[in-house]
């Protein structure tokens, strides 16, 4: 699914009106809400917590708490920014309460270790490695890897998702191709 | 990797990330077609680049919107009563840090009630030898008047040099505490420079008031900036009833600046240390000095 998220054409409602709607009782502009950053959120969440399941409730808790706090909110243009922060303090919450969790597997991360048909066998041999080496890499330059490569998500949601400007994510996705290729030497 | 290459390798993995051709920028062309470590490098960020991306994007499940809608419906069912109890729980929390903080806040006032009552306690038998009425610094004027302050004297009256007791007892009090404290920090200092004076420079003999002052060494030149001048030290230890170190104290300055009024007092204090051939030498030098 494509998102939607940041890329608001003016002929489309802005998360303002959207919310403001919302907010009034209108259960359709909430749903709209969702469905422009339900993916941004879930990319953050698994590329953070590396369960699928686990990320899916918290995105799915960071929504439930969206929409009882619509009326209490006091300036709905934000509202974006506002839900990923819900969404990164879940997260955190929930690392907290899993610190002595082992190690995370690999295809909880990744969205399907099955090459398509025109992927050779040595690219996914060579992917599994690339792959690990993108796991291996500290948080604050896996989450941007993970949303940009597994998530397919663009630099402005990453950036909204991070709550970091774009530049910043393009530096990261910088820096760790560089290490990745330090890392990973002769892979070619 | 030279220069170039090390500021042109971010500008080809931006490239690459935003998925603009690198003919674009000539320059870079340029050099990737050169440089044999760039043209390598790019290589590889392309390789990264495509296995990376050579899955499907992860989707959410299709259960999601269906679950979603669910628990936003029992949210909401549940919204007021979860609400009221989320506020009695903050204020029981409330409630509970409130006490902790109040009993902290009381312990600390008991505590400083205890501390005053200590200090404020009438005189005891065992305080009298340890308690010291506080002398203040003489002035120039009344330094002929001023009389020796003994261990537990009381001042006698105003314009001895002794500090007027206040007409409150609490500020009295107070104020004596006050010159206590700074009396006893004053000749602690003191009695760490006169110890070190001790230890370098002191002779064991008595002071030798002929010797001349100006013969004494570096160490001594430096221990006189340091330390506060010998009337204030002796002053200072006559605060805390040290008569023997306060007459010491009178005679280095009268040996230093031939002041009569320091050997005077030296003869004083070396009565009230209960040497009397000392009082008499320190008077003799003191009528010699007049003469």
């Amino acid at each position: 699914m494509q998102s939607m998220a940041m890329a608001q054409p003016a002929s489309e409602d802005t998360d303002a009106t959207l919310a403001d709607a919302a907010r009034a009782g209108d259960t359709a502009a909430f749903a709209k809400l969702v469905d422009r950053y339900r993916d941004t959120a879930f990319a953050y969440a698994n590329a953070h917590v590396r369960y699928r399941d686990e990320a899916e409730d918290i995105v799915q808790e960071a929504f439930v708490r969206a929409f009882v706090s619509l009326p209490g909110i006091q300036s709905s243009r934000s509202w974006g920014a506002w839900l990923m922060r819900i969404v990164r303090n879940l997260c955190h919450d929930s690392l907290r309460r899993h610190r002595s969790r082992p190690s995370e597997p690999l295809d909880e991360t990744w969205p399907d270790d099955r090459p398509g048909p025109e992927t050779s066998l040595l690219v996914m041999e060579t992917g599994q490695e690339v792959r690990r080496a993108v796991l291996d890499l500290p948080e604050k330059l896996r989450i941007p890897m993970l949303m940009h490569y597994a998530y397919r998500r663009s630099h402005r949601e990453i950036a909204l998702a991070l709550g970091v400007p774009e530049t910043t994510v393009v530096g990261r996705l910088t820096t760790a191709l560089q290490r990745l290729r330090r890392r990973m030497g002769c892979v070619r | 990797m030279g220069l170039i290459c090390l500021w042109r390798r971010p500008q080809l993995i931006r490239c690459l990330l935003i998925s603009r051709p690198i003919d674009e920028d000539p320059g870079l062309k340029r050099h990737v077609d050169r440089c044999r470590g760039c043209s390598e490098a790019l290589r590889d960020y392309q390789c990264f680049d495509s296995v990376l991306k050579s899955h499907a994007p992860y989707e959410l499940s299709s259960e999601f919107n269906a679950g979603l809608a669910r628990r936003i419906a029992t949210a909401v069912s549940l919204a007021p009563n979860e609400r009221a109890g989320a506020r009695t729980g903050l204020r029981a929390v409330s409630g509970l840090q409130l006490a902790a903080g109040l009993a902290c806040v009381g312990g600390l006032i008991l505590w400083a009630c205890a501390s005053i009552g200590r200090s404020e306690r009438p005189e005891t038998e065992s305080d009298k030898g340890r308690i010291v009425w506080v002398k203040s610094p003489p002035h120039p004027a009344e330094k002929s008047n001023t009389k020796l302050a003994g261990r537990n004297q009381r001042p006698p009256s105003v314009g001895s040099g002794l500090v007027e007791p206040p007409k409150s007892p609490s500020l009295e009090r107070l104020t004596v505490r006050r010159l206590h404290h700074r009396g006893r920090s004053m000749a602690k200092r003191s009695m760490r420079i006169h110890r070190l004076y001790d230890v370098h420079l002191r002779p064991d003999a008595p002071v030798d008031l002929q010797a001349d002052g100006s013969a004494v060494g570096a160490r001594e030149l430096f221990i006189s900036l340091v330390a506060p001048p010998w009337h204030e030290t002796a002053d200072a230890y006559a605060q805390i009833g040290d008569e023997p170190a306060a007459r010491d104290a009178y005679a280095r300055e009268y040996e230093r600046d031939g002041n009569v009024e320091a050997a005077i007092r030296a003869g004083e204090f070396s009565a009230a240390a209960g040497d009397p051939a000392s009082e008499l030498q320190y008077c003799a030098f003191a009528l010699t000095a007049n003469r």
